[in-house]
């Protein structure tokens, strides 16, 4: 059966080297369609096992033995969701496989699952027809693209297609000095200031020395002699304190300004690379952890670039040319002045190490806290609504109440441990000036001298400080490591959608939408879509309609291309629209949506939004043909008028009518409207009614229809429910269906509305 | 009980009630799991529709207590962590590497608030692909997953 010449390379999905190894030869030159790990056993524990579907077979590996299923036996293959865990359950007449995962494998088994029942005839009993062709290429390819370019595994689905292998290969670190490349030769300068400014350092404890000996001290030469030498030694003390010090001026603005520009870069790098991402990127984040990445993080980096890597090399450059002083001065006394070095590093450490984690459970605490607060500003109306000040009081008063407790322990743990450090330090001092002065008292040669007692307690003082940093500058490193990886995850994040290579634009759009077996999923086995086909004509409206969750707004995020199809393709004037420029196809697509934002700028800033040249005669004209150019001028500041962040001093209908001049003055050739549900009063609806109409004039409407106004107006409405068209037709058509979907949804909203009393 | 459970050969269970019809794949979700795991659990169909409400787990007859628990046991994985071997904080990513009541167990969590403090000082954590972790309150912990993980609450 297995002749090697007609073995053809499994294609779609590569399989682990172990896997072929236990499958020996079984596939038989079949084309590996899909394949999975299954991580649970019968008794939901961890064992791995393995399901590979060949277009003749399913073979299930587990423990190295092989158990093989004819595709044609199989009569059920079904998934059973569970919870944190699902079960692929394959019938056929002889065997029953129930494959069970985790989250972890749950994308494979999908794709697998979705193979084969590709493969088996649907429950009437006959075949499914042949899948087109180019549907294939299309699945195919997003199958490719989910591996790795780099090293060809699957790319783990929360890694955002960022290979995590990949991405961890090049040292993190190594990166962040790559983002510094541009200032090296700045960064080189400031490090050579630093040495100079160590040796400065090192130099004044050995002018102090000479100044003692030589001139204060000195017993053997006269008066005059030790005058002038008192007056040399002065004039060099002076000199080096100035000297280092405008060494170390030069040095902190060299720096200072270094980084100041390494952030500004860094910050427009990640900020800029965030616009080209997709919604999708943004979906899976809080906003509060994408704000930190630009500011905070980027700081952070900031921070262990500059000083961080240079001070390291000071403090380490600081320890070795005191230490080496000490020795060359009286090697003896070195020894015994170092001797308690070892016991201050380790309280150091250790001490670097509990504060750490004590203050990171102190900021917990005062997080917690701070949610409390933003949390009940954020609902005061619900807090006010509900009489519920007391109890957020309370509550508040609990965190805070913790916060206090944790405070006291670290300020216990600090005043603990900061008198035994100063004392060892001290201690150090004096046993200097003990057994030097022992030393001097018993051998008063030169090495002994009080010059040099008072140098070893100049160089022991000047090291504790370097001593702290560098003990915890290893805790830095992870920091900044930290931070550098969640930056370089926004950078290293490819945008999703895409301008392909070849992509083009048109002179004008004609508006032709169409939608040819079109699917896709937002994540994980839920289809979103399914086998959607529709022609939407030039200046046609449609109206979509349907329950909520019944793929409203899917259908809107493919058209302006928020989101890749993951199956079929959808064409505007016959092109596939992954072929057009993505920002040229989004500039002829406008959108007004349910809850319009305005942007922090005055209104006429907001109208301009998607046309900034526009004039500002076009401005009142598009304002005009929304309806909402006299209520603007109404205002004291007319167009110039601030809206707030959410523009929150107009009314829901002023705010609908601007986006709509928002949308008149783009001037699309194709309009995505997505009606609020609320209803407003009689008048203003009136009025946004007749901007509507103006706006849709000669424009392909797609709008989410839940006025009945609109749903009479389409051309055609369309019906959607559970990711399918359900219905298809004119208003009059549907309504008359006697059992169909939109005649009841139209019969409650009309039943509602007589009720609450609008017609 | 105004209603009784089935099981079948694969696994499913069937929902029987006087005078209506048979409900075939039910499956059950708690409605609080971790507060009150064994108390008003959802019978729901395949589409996610409540068929019937067990209020407390206790008042099923043994039989039928039974065969709950075992659907639950079988449909379920939401390891229990025993012991924690490892817990290194590597490039913003937490690793874990852990015992399990369902075996040795590695996995990564994103962010600090995926580590959720339950009411009753009992942990749920989640991972970057979704799967959810239940750990013990911290003093059943034994003094190396203490330390292990006390850094990261």
């Amino acid at each position: 059966m297995s002749n090697p010449v007609q073995t053809t390379p499994p294609r779609i999905a590569e399989l682990p080297a172990n896997l072929t190894k236990s499958l020996n030869g079984e596939l038989g030159g079949q084309e590996v369609l899909a394949w999975s790990e299954f991580d649970l056993n019968q008794s939901n524990k961890i064992e791995q096992s393995y399901a590979v579907l060949t277009s003749a077979s399913l073979i299930r590996v587990a423990e190295g033995r092989k158990t093989v299923v004819a595709v044609g036996e199989i009569t059920e293959a079904k998934i059973h969701e569970g919870l944190g865990m699902d079960r692929l359950v394959v019938k056929s007449a002889g065997e029953q496989f129930d494959l069970r995962y985790s989250r972890k494998f749950r994308r494979d088994a999908v794709r697998l699952h979705r193979h084969l029942a590709r493969l088996l005839p649907d429950q009437e009993g006959k075949p499914k027809e042949d899948r087109p062709a180019w549907l294939e290429q299309i699945e195919r390819q997003a199958e490719q693209q989910e591996k790795c370019p780099k090293c060809g595994t699957f790319i783990p689905a929360y890694a955002e297609r960022v290979c995590p292998k990949c991405s961890q290969s090049r040292t993190i670190l190594w990166r962040l000095l790559d983002v510094a490349r541009d200032y090296r030769g700045m960064l080189a300068f400031a490090l050579g200031l630093t040495f100079i400014q160590a040796g400065f350092l090192a130099l004044t404890g050995m002018v102090n020395r000479h100044l003692i000996d030589d001139a204060i001290v000195n017993s053997v030469n006269t008066v005059a002699e030790r005058m002038a030498s008192l007056r040399f030694w002065a004039l060099i003390f002076a000199a080096v304190i100035v000297a280092g010090e405008l060494v170390g001026w030069g040095r902190g603005s060299i720096l200072t300004n270094v980084g100041r520009l390494i952030t500004r870069d860094l910050r427009h790098r990640v900020y800029a690379h965030m616009h080209s991402l997709s919604l999708r990127f943004f979906a899976k984040r809080r906003s509060g952890s994408l704000i930190t990445r630009v500011t905070n993080d980027t700081d952070r980096l900031w921070d262990f670039i500059v000083f961080g890597s240079v001070d390291v090399v000071r403090d380490a450059l600081i320890i070795i040319v005191s230490v080496s002083m000490m020795f060359w001065m009286n090697w003896r006394l070195a020894l015994i002045a170092l001797s308690p070095l070892p016991f201050i590093a380790i309280i150091t450490w250790w001490r670097g190490k509990t504060m750490h984690r004590l203050f990171g459970r102190l900021w917990t605490y005062w997080s917690r806290m701070s949610a409390v607060v933003g949390d009940a500003t954020g609902g005061v109306r619900v807090v006010k609504a509900f009489a519920a000040e007391q109890r957020e009081i309370a509550r508040f008063e609990k965190r805070n109440q913790q916060y206090a407790e944790k405070e006291l322990e670290v300020n216990r743990m600090w005043v603990r441990m900061q008198p035994l450090v100063s004392t060892i330090m001290r201690m150090s001092m004096l046993l200097i000036w003990v057994v030097g002065g022992y030393f001097l008292i018993t051998d008063p040669s030169p090495a002994n001298s009080i010059g040099t007692l008072t140098a070893f307690t100049f160089y022991v003082g000047m090291f504790f400080g370097p001593i702290n940093s560098i003990a915890n500058s290893a805790r830095m490193v992870t920091r900044a490591a930290s931070s550098a990886q969640r930056v370089f995850e926004v950078l290293d994040t490819p945008p999703e959608v895409y301008t392909r290579a070849g992509a083009f634009k048109k002179d004008s759009l004609e508006g032709r939408i169409e939608f040819r077996n079109v699917g896709f999923s937002y994540e994980g086995a839920q289809p979103a879509m399914r086998d959607v086909s529709i022609t939407i004509e030039p200046g046609m409206m449609i109206g979509l309609c349907g329950h909520s969750g019944a793929g409203k707004s899917t259908f809107v995020n493919l058209i302006c291309r928020f989101y890749d199809v993951t199956e079929g393709q959808i064409l505007i004037d016959g092109v596939d629209l992954r072929d057009y420029d993505v920002h040229w196809i989004r500039q002829q697509i406008g959108v007004v949506l349910q809850e319009p934002y305005l942007f922090h700028g005055t209104i006429s800033d907001n109208i301009r939004y998607g046309r900034p040249d526009a004039s500002d005669m076009e401005v009142i004209e598009a304002a005009r043909a929304a309806n909402a150019h006299d209520f603007i001028v109404g205002f004291p500041d007319g167009y110039d008028t601030m809206v707030g962040e959410r523009g929150q001093s107009l009314s829901g209908g002023e705010r609908q009518r601007i986006s709509i001049a928002r949308a008149i003055l783009h001037n699309p050739k194709i309009l995505v409207l997505d009606e609020a549900t609320s209803s407003l009063d009689t008048e203003t609806e009136r009025q946004i009614q007749e901007a509507m109409n103006r706006l849709v004039t000669g424009r392909t409407t797609i709008a989410i229809a839940h006025r009945l106004s609109t749903l009479r107006a389409a051309d055609r409405l369309v019906v959607l429910d559970k990711g399918r068209i359900a219905e298809e037709g004119t208003h009059d058509e549907l309504y008359d269906k006697p059992d169909g979907v939109y005649a009841k949804l139209y019969k409650t909203q009309m039943e509602m509305n007589q009720q609450i009393g609008i017609k | 009980m105004s209603f009784t459970l089935s099981e079948n050969i694969d696994h499913t269970l069937t929902l029987h009630r006087p005078g209506q019809d048979d409900v075939a794949d039910v499956r059950l979700r708690r409605s609080f799991p971790w507060t009150k795991a064994n108390e008003l659990v959802s019978v729901r169909d395949e589409k996610g529709k409540e068929q019937a409400l067990i209020e407390r787990l206790s008042d099923l007859p043994a039989a039928q207590r039974a065969i709950v628990d075992r659907w639950l046991a079988a449909n379920s994985f939401i390891p229990i962590i025993l012991r924690v071997e490892s817990v290194n904080v590597d490039f913003g990513y937490q690793q874990w590497g852990v015992q399990s009541d369902r075996g040795p167990l590695r996995f990564r969590v994103q962010e600090r608030e995926d580590i959720r403090f339950l009411p009753d000082g009992r942990f749920s954590i989640k991972d970057v692909e979704g799967n959810v972790y239940a750990m013990p309150r911290l003093e059943e912990l034994d003094p190396q997953s203490r330390r292990a993980v006390e850094a990261l609450l």
